[in-house]
C-alpha cells in the first residue's frame, strides 16, 4: 500500500516535470532540425537521410528513418514514388506551407499518418520505425506510419500446444497481435487502450477488452496499475506481469501468460483483459482465478465428455506434481502402517544397502530431476533431448544399480516430473516446484501432519490471494455455485450459456439467445 | 502487516526444522513384525496369574524375500522368529526387539496365534489380548488363531510358494470361509467386543502338519470362565457358521438316491427368532436359506424335473440341518455355551427378559442348555452344471 | 461491479451457513460417540443428541435474531445498547477468554490425539506449537478470508465422514441398535447434557452476524447451518453403534477414528484408514481453532480498539500455547473438556436470554422500531 502512495506521489511531480520543461519545437529550418535530430539521436550509422528538392522552387526536403525498422517497399512506393511524381509536376504550389499541405493531404498514399511538432515526436517516430518528412520552412513534419522490417510470421504456439485448434500464436509484433486479436473478435466492442510504457525505451502496451462484457471495475483497476509501472524498458510481458500483480510474495502467478491467440480471446470474451505489449508473443490474461490454470483451450476444443476428463486428469497431474515426493518421504519413513505389508515389504527390500534415509534420497533425486529440466530447457532442442536421455535414463539406472537410490524413488521422481509437465501452464509448473519442497521438508518432519499442515498453510495463502480484486480460490471459496460447471467437470457446450459469474460481467449470457438478424 | 507475520512464521518454521524429524525411521531399518505366537513357557511356573509366557516374533527378512531387483533373496530366508520368556508381553516384545537390529514395527502385523495351553487357564487369553487391543500400533483386523501343540511350531511352516509363513496363515483365514465354510477367521477387535460383553465365543484352531498348517476346528471360549472350555469338530463348526450366518461357500455332500452328490452353498444367510416369554422355556427358530448349485455327481441325476429337484434340496436340507443340530447339541449339552449369540438376540429383542436372566444365560441356571432350539433349513438349488448327464 | 467487493469484509449467506457447521464440528465428535454411548442404554443416545441439538437451534435462533434486530452492528455496541457499555465490556471479554479456551483446548486435543495415531516420538508440544502457528497465520489474514477457508475445507470433512460411514457399511449390523427406549429419564438428561456440550461454539454467531451481508435471512441460515452438525452427529453416533455395539462403543477412546480404523480399502491401497481420516480431520480442527480465535480477537479488539490485529494476535498466541500446554494428562484434559463446554454453553445461553429478553423489553432494535 505504502508502495504504492509513494510512486503515484513519484509520478505527479515526474508529471510536474515534465511540463515545466516544455518539449523544444521544431525549427523552421530543415538543417537546423536534422542537425538537432542527429545530436539527439547521436548520429546513428543506420539512420537515414534521404534529402530532395521539391516543386518549382525547388524547396529543399527529407525523409529520414531508420534502416530496418521500416519496410522499404512501403517507402518507396507510397511516399517516395509520389513525390517524385511531383518533383516534376507542374502544378504544385509555390508556398512552402500550402504545399506541406497539398503533400500531407494528397500525395502520401499511407493510411496512418498525423503531423509532428517537437524534437521528441520525431525521435520518437523514427525509433518506433515510422518515416518522417521534412520540408525546409515548416515547423512541423509528417509521420508517417512505414513500421516492417523483419518480423516472425504467425507461426504455431510453441509454449502451449494443442491438437485440435487455431494453429495462430502471437508473434513479437504488436499490430500483428492486435490483428489476430480483431480477426477472432469480430465485434465493435473489442477495445484497445494504448499505452506507453518504459522510461528509457518506449514500449506500446495495449489493454483489450470487449466492451460491455467486461466489468468496467477491473479494466479500471489494471489501468491503474500499469500507469503506475516505472521501469527502463519492458522487453517481455513478464514485467508488466511483475509489476501489476496484487502479491510478489505468492508463488501462484495471479496472471496467466499466453501465446495462443485463442486462448486471448475466449479469454476477452469470459470479461478478462488481454494486456499486448510490443515486443513478445506473450500476452497476459487478467484477473486469473486457481481454477483457470488447470484449463486448457482444448478442453472446449474437444467433446464435453473428453474436456472433463482431461480437467481431472489435470487436477490428478497436480496433486501428483505436488504431493508424491513429499507422500513417499512420509510413507517411507514416517508411517510405513499405511503401505499394504506386501508393498511396505517390497520398497523395505528395494532399500535395502542404500545408504541414505529416504529424505535424503528424495531430496537428491528431486535437486537431480531440477537440474535436468533446466539443463533440457537452456541447451539447443536436439541436446537437450540427449540431456533428457542421458540424465533420465543413464543416471536413473546407473544410481539404482549403484545402490544410491533405491527403483522405487525412481518412479516417484519420473511420475512427479510427468505430472509436472501435464499441466498446461508453464508458470503453475514452477508453482508447483517450490510447494513441492514445502510438501518434502513438511513430510520429512511431521510425515502425513506435516503435508496436511503444508496443505492447509497454501490454502490459507489462497484464500487470502487476490487477483485484481478477485479471490484466488473463486468459484470454489466464494462459492459460485453456477461457475462450477466449467471447474473440475467441463459441462456440455449447450449448457455453458454464461459467462463465468465471479467476474461479474455486464453481460453475463454468453449464448446469442436466437435473435434474428432481420 | 501480513509481511511481518510471514516472518515469524518464517522464523519459527526454521526452528522446528533444525530440531529434526523424531519419528523419521527409514522403512529398511523397522523389523516388520507380522506374526507372533505365544506359548507358556517351558520351566514356568504355572500357578496363578502370572503364568511366565514364552512369545515369538516373526520379523520378515525383506532382502529374503526376493525382489525383483534384489535377484531373488539367494537363499536367505524370508523371515526370523525371534522367541523370549517373561511375564507381560509388552516386556518380552521389547526383549525380542532387542535381539534385532531392526526397530520391531507392529502396525503390519497380521496374525497371532495362541497356543491352546494359553487359552485354557482362565483368564490369561483376555490378558494376553490387552495389549494388543489397547496399543495403538496394532490394528483391530489382525486374525487370532489358537494352535493345537506349540504356537510357534506354526511360524515355522514354510510352505513351497510362499516365504512368509505367518503372510500364509494370514491368506488362508481369509479365503478359508470361501472355500469349505469350516474356519471362521476372528479378528482382535472382535474379540474385543466379546470380551467386553462376556460373551462366548469360537477361535479357529490349528496345527501344523507336514509343513502344513491343518484346521482341527474350532476352539470354544467361555465368556464367563474366561478360558477355552472345549472345541467343535470341523463339520460342528460348518453348523456353527451357517447358523450365526457367515457368508458360507463351501460343499455340502449328500447322499441323494445312493449316489453321493457334492452341493456347494453359494449364498447362506440364517434367521434366528426367539420366542422368550418363560425365562426357564425359551424356544429358538434358526432359519438357514442355502442357494447354490450341485457340482459333482456320481449318480445320472438330470435336474430337469421339479420334483427331482426338490428331492435333492430336500436331500442338503436334511445333512444340513443335521449339522447345524449336531452343533448346536454339542454346544448345549457338551460345553454349555451360547457362542451362537443367542443371548445378544435374547438382549436386543426381549430386553426384559434378558435383564431377568442375563445372569443364568449361560452360566448359573444354564437355561441356554435348557432351551429348545428348532433348526430349519430352505435349499435352493440353481443348476446342475454346464451338462446333464456326464455318463450314462 | 460486485466481484470487487469480496475483498470487504462482508460475508454471504452461504458462508456463513458452512461457518457454523465449521466451528461446532471440532474434535468433539471423535469421542463423541463414546461419551454418549457410556450414559445411554442401546441406541437410545441418538434421542440425547437430537434433543440437545433442539435446543441449541433454538438458542442459535435466539442469537441470530438478537444480532439480526442490529444489522451491521458489532456485538459490543448492541450488547452496549442493551445494557450500559461496561457490562457490555464484561461480557465480552467474558466471551474472548472463553473462546481463547475452546482454541487451546482444541490444540491441545488435536495434538494428544495425533500422539495415538501418526507419532511415537515427536513431542506433543513441537505438534500443537506448528498447529497453533498455521492458526496464527490464518488468523492474521482476512476475516473473510477465513471463511472462504471454511468453504474450501467443509466439503474435505464431509467427504472423509461419509467415505468413513459408507465403508463400514458392510460391518453395519442394525439389530445392534436394540434394544431402544429402555434408558431412564435421569440417564437422558445427562446424555442430553453431554450432548449439548458437543455443540458447543456457536456462539460465534453473536460476533459474525455483524459482517453478514443479508443479517436479515441470518436467523433462518443460522438454524439451517446447526441442523447440519447434528445430522453428522446423528448419523455417526448410530453407525459407531451398528457397527461396534453399544458397550464397544463405550469401551472405545475414539470410537470415530477407529470406524476409520475397520476399513479395508478394496484392493488394499492403504494398510491402515485411520491415519489418513485423522489427517483430513486435522483440517476439521483447524477451522475450529481459527475460528475460535478469531472471535476472541475480534472480541478483544472491541474493548482495546487501540491495538492492531496482528498486536492481538502476537500477544494471544502465545496465552493459547500457554494454556494448551496447561493440563497434565488425559484425565484432566477430559475434566477440563466437561468444565469448559458448561461453563461455554451456559454462559452463552444466559447472555443470549438475558440479552435477548432486555433488549425486547427496552424495545431496542429494529424489529420494535417497525412495529411502534
Amino acid at each position: 500500500m505504502v508502495r504504492r502512495v509513494f510512486k503515484r506521489q513519484k509520478i505527479k511531480a515526474r508529471q510536474e516535470e515534465n511540463q515545466q520543461s516544455k518539449p523544444s519545437k521544431l525549427d523552421s529550418n530543415l538543417e537546423a532540425n536534422i542537425q538537432q535530430l542527429k545530436k539527439l539521436l547521436d548520429e546513428p550509422s543506420d539512420l537515414v537521410i534521404r534529402e530532395f528538392q521539391i516543386g518549382e522552387n525547388d524547396i529543399t526536403s527529407a525523409i529520414i528513418y531508420i534502416d530496418g525498422l521500416i519496410d522499404k517497399q512501403i517507402v518507396q512506393d507510397s511516399i517516395l514514388g509520389n513525390l517524385q511524381d511531383l518533383i516534376s509536376g507542374q502544378h504544385l504550389p509555390q508556398e512552402s506551407t500550402e504545399l506541406f499541405q497539398k503533400i500531407f493531404q494528397t500525395f502520401i498514399s499511407i493510411s496512418t499518418t498525423e503531423i509532428g511538432n517537437t524534437h521528441d515526436d520525431v525521435a520518437n517516430a523514427i525509433l518506433s520505425g515510422k518515416s518522417v518528412f521534412f520540408l525546409d520552412g515548416q515547423q512541423s513534419v509528417i509521420i508517417m506510419d512505414t513500421k516492417g522490417g523483419e518480423s516472425r510470421s504467425i507461426q504455431q504456439p510453441v509454449a502451449e500446444t494443442v491438437v485440435r485448434g487455431p494453429r495462430a500464436g502471437f508473434v513479437e509484433n504488436l499490430g500483428t497481435n492486435l490483428s489476430l486479436l480483431r480477426r477472432a473478435l469480430q465485434t465493435s466492442d473489442l477495445r484497445f487502450k494504448a499505452y506507453q510504457i518504459g522510461e528509457r525505451s518506449k514500449k506500446s502496451l495495449v489493454v483489450a477488452y470487449v466492451d460491455g462484457v467486461i466489468n468496467p471495475a477491473i479494466v479500471k483497476e489494471v489501468s491503474r496499475r500499469i500507469e503506475s509501472i516505472e521501469i527502463d524498458d519492458a522487453p517481455e510481458s513478464g514485467f508488466i506481469e511483475q509489476w501489476i500483480e496484487d502479491s510478489f510474495l505468492s508463488p501462484f502467478p495471479q496472471i496467466d501468460s499466453t501465446d495462443r491467440s485463442d486462448k486471448a480471446s475466449s479469454a476477452l470474451l469470459q470479461g478478462k483483459v488481454v494486456i499486448l505489449l510490443d515486443g513478445t508473443p506473450f500476452v497476459l490474461i487478467a484477473p486469473i482465478v486457481l481454477g483457470d490454470i488447470l484449463k486448457s483451450p482444448e478442453d472446449y476444443y474437444e467433446r464435453w465428455w473428453i474436456g472433463t476428463l482431461l480437467r481431472m486428469l489435470r487436477y490428478l497431474a497436480a496433486f501428483i506434481a505436488l504431493m508424491l515426493p513429499g507422500l513417499y518421504i512420509a510413507l517411507v519413513s514416517i508411517h510405513p502402517g499405511l503401505l499394504p505389508t506386501e508393498l511396505a515389504l517390497s520398497i523395505a527390500a528395494s532399500r535395502e544397502g542404500v545408504p541414505f534415509p529416504p529424505v535424503v534420497e528424495a531430496f537428491l533425486m528431486v535437486i537431480t530431476m531440477e537440474l535436468l529440466q533446466e539443463a533440457g530447457i537452456r541447451l539447443p532442442t536436439p541436446i537437450g533431448q540427449t540431456i533428457g536421455i542421458v540424465g533420465g535414463l543413464v543416471i536413473g539406472e546407473a544410481a539404482v544399480t549403484a545402490g544410491i537410490v533405491s527403483p522405487i524413488m525412481v518412479i516417484v521422481i519420473g511420475l512427479t516430473a510427468i505430472a509436472a509437465f501435464a499441466n498446461p501452464s508453464f508458470s503453475i509448473g514452477i508453482t508447483f516446484r517450490i510447494i513441492r519442497w514445502g510438501f518434502m521438508i513438511a513430510a520429512a518432519i511431521f510425515g502425513l501432519y506435516g503435508i496436511v499442515l503444508v496443505y492447509i498453510i497454501i490454502n490459507i495463502h489462497i484464500v487470502n490471494l487476490k487477483s485484481f480484486g478477485i479471490p484466488y480460490s473463486t468459484p470454489f471459496a466464494p462459492n459460485i455455485a453456477g461457475d462450477w460447471k466449467d471447474l473440475v467437470i467441463r459441462a456440455p457446450m449447450t449448457m455453458l450459456t454464461k459467462r463465468p459469474r465471479f467476474l461479474a460481467p455486464k453481460d453475463s449470457n454468453s449464448a446469442n439467445k436466437g435473435v434474428k438478424d432481420s | 502487516m501480513i509481511k511481518r507475520v510471514h516472518k515469524l512464521f518464517i522464523c519459527c518454521l526454521v526452528l522446528i526444522l533444525l530440531s529434526g524429524c523424531w519419528d523419521g525411521i527409514s522403512i529398511e531399518e523397522r523389523g516388520f513384525i507380522i506374526g507372533m505366537a505365544i506359548d507358556v513357557a517351558k520351566d514356568g511356573n504355572k500357578n496363578g496369574s502370572n503364568d511366565e509366557l514364552t512369545l515369538t516374533s516373526q520379523i520378515a527378512v525383506p532382502a529374503g524375500l526376493g525382489t525383483p531387483s534384489g535377484g531373488g533373496g539367494g537363499g536367505q530366508k524370508g523371515y526370523m522368529n525371534i522367541s523370549a520368556s517373561g511375564i507381560s508381553i509388552y516386556d518380552i516384545a521389547q526383549d525380542v526387539a532387542n535381539q534385532t537390529n531392526k526397530m520391531p514395527f507392529f502396525e503390519h502385523l497380521k496374525v497371532i496365534i495362541v497356543s491352546e495351553e494359553v487359552a485354557s487357564i482362565p483368564e490369561l487369553f483376555a490378558n494376553v489380548m490387552d495389549v494388543f487391543i489397547r496399543n495403538r500400533d496394532t490394528h483391530r483386523g489382525i486374525y487370532v488363531v489358537i494352535s493345537k501343540g506349540k504356537a510357534m511350531d506354526i511360524l515355522d511352516i514354510q510352505p513351497e510358494n510362499e516365504q512368509l509363513p505367518a503372510r500364509y496363515i494370514d491368506k488362508i483365514l481369509e479365503n478359508s470361509l470361501r472355500k469349505t465354510g469350516e474356519m471362521k477367521p476372528v479378528r482382535i477387535g472382535d474379540i474385543h467386543e466379546y470380551l467386553l460383553t462376556e460373551s462366548s465365543f469360537v477361535l479357529s484352531e490349528v496345527a501344523a502338519k507336514n509343513n502344513r498348517i491343518n484346521f482341527e476346528g474350532g476352539s470354544v471360549f467361555k465368556g464367563d470362565s474366561s478360558k477355552v472350555i472345549g472345541s467343535l469338530s470341523l463339520e460342528e463348526m460348518l453348523g456353527y457358521e451357517l447358523i450365526t450366518g457367515q457368508e458360507v461357500r463351501g460343499p455340502v455332500v449328500v447322499d441323494f438316491k445312493g449316489h453321493l452328490t457334492a452341493y456347494s452353498i453359494r449364498e447362506a444367510n440364517s434367521k434366528i427368532k426367539i420366542k422368550a416369554k418363560d425365562p426357564k422355556n425359551i424356544e429358538i427358530d434358526v432359519i438357514i436359506k442355502l442357494e447354490g448349485e450341485m457340482q459333482e455327481t456320481f449318480g445320472t441325476v438330470k435336474l430337469q424335473k421339479t420334483s427331482e429337484v426338490e428331492a435333492l434340496e430336500k436331500a442338503v436340507s436334511d445333512k444340513v440341518k443335521e449339522i447345524a443340530n449336531k452343533s448346536i447339541e454339542q454346544a448345549q449339552k457338551e460345553l454349555k455355551a451360547d457362542v451362537f449369540g443367542f443371548g445378544d438376540n435374547l438382549k436386543k429383542f426381549h430386553y426384559e427378559t434378558w435383564e431377568q436372566m442375563k445372569d443364568n444365560w449361560d452360566k448359573g441356571d444354564n437355561y441356554f442348555s435348557n432351551s429348545t432350539v428348532n433348526v430349519t433349513v430352505k435349499t435352493e438349488v440353481r443348476s446342475d452344471g454346464v451338462i446333464y448327464k456326464s455318463k450314462e | 461491479m460486485k466481484s470487487l467487493e469480496y475483498g470487504d469484509e462482508k460475508i454471504s449467506e452461504k458462508e456463513i451457513l458452512i461457518a457454523i457447521p465449521s466451528m461446532v464440528i471440532g474434535v468433539g465428535i471423535l469421542s463423541l460417540p463414546r461419551r454418549i454411548a457410556d450414559e445411554t442404554i442401546g441406541s437410545d443416545g441418538w434421542i440425547a443428541l437430537v434433543i440437545a441439538g433442539a435446543v441449541c437451534v433454538l438458542m442459535i435462533w435466539l442469537m441470530a435474531k438478537l444480532a439480526a434486530r442490529f444489522p451491521h452492528q458489532s456485538f459490543i455496541s448492541y450488547a452496549s445498547i442493551i445494557v450500559s457499555k461496561p457490562i457490555a465490556k464484561i461480557i465480552t471479554f467474558l466471551f474472548a477468554v472463553l473462546f481463547i479456551s475452546i482454541a487451546a483446548f482444541h490444540i491441545r486435543v488435536l495434538g494428544d490425539t495425533s500422539q495415538q495415531y501418526l507419532f511415537n516420538q515427536t513431542p506433543v508440544e513441537v505438534v500443537t506449537l506448528s498447529f497453533l502457528l498455521v492458526v496464527v497465520y490464518a488468523v492474521s489474514g482476512a476475516r473473510a478470508a477465513l471463511f472462504r477457508l471454511n468453504m474450501l475445507f467443509f466439503p474435505f470433512i464431509i467427504f472423509i465422514l461419509l467415505l468413513v460411514l459408507i465403508f463400514n457399511f458392510r460391518w453395519i449390523e442394525p439389530s445392534n441398535l436394540l434394544p431402544v427406549f429402555q434408558t431412564n429419564v435421569k440417564d437422558y438428561w445427562k446424555g442430553i447434557q453431554t450432548s449439548t456440550l458437543s455443540y458447543m461454539g456457536f456462539s460465534i454467531v453473536l460476533f459474525y452476524t455483524a459482517f453478514a451481508r443479508q443479517p436479515k435471512k441470518a436467523p433462518k441460515i443460522a438454524v439451517l447451518g446447526m441442523t447440519i452438525p447434528i445430522v453428522i452427529y446423528v448419523f455417526v453416533y448410530l453407525t459407531c453403534l451398528m457397527v461396534f455395539g453399544q458397550i464397544s462403543t463405550s469401551n472405545l477412546l475414539f470410537p470415530t477414528i477407529d470406524l476409520a480404523k475397520r476399513i479395508e480399502l478394496p484392493g488394499g491401497i492403504l494398510e491402515s484408514v485411520e491415519s489418513v481420516f485423522f489427517v483430513v480431520w486435522t483440517m476439521g480442527a483447524f477451522t475450529t481453532t481459527a475460528m475460535a480465535l478469531d472471535v476472541s480477537i475480534l472480541a478483544l479488539s472491541y474493548i482495546f480498539n487501540r491495538m492492531k490485529k496482528i498486536g492481538l494476535v502476537l500477544i494471544l498466541s502465545p496465552i493459547v500455547y500457554y494454556i494448551a500446554l496447561l493440563p497434565r494428562d488425559i484425565s484432566q484434559i477430559s475434566l477440563i473438556a466437561g468444565l469448559l463446554g458448561t461453563i461455554v454453553i451456559s454462559y452463552s445461553f444466559l447472555t443470549t436470554l438475558v440479552l435477548f429478553l432486555i433488549a425486547k423489553l427496552r424495545g431496542v432494535g429494529r424489529n420494535d422500531k417497525t412495529s411502534a
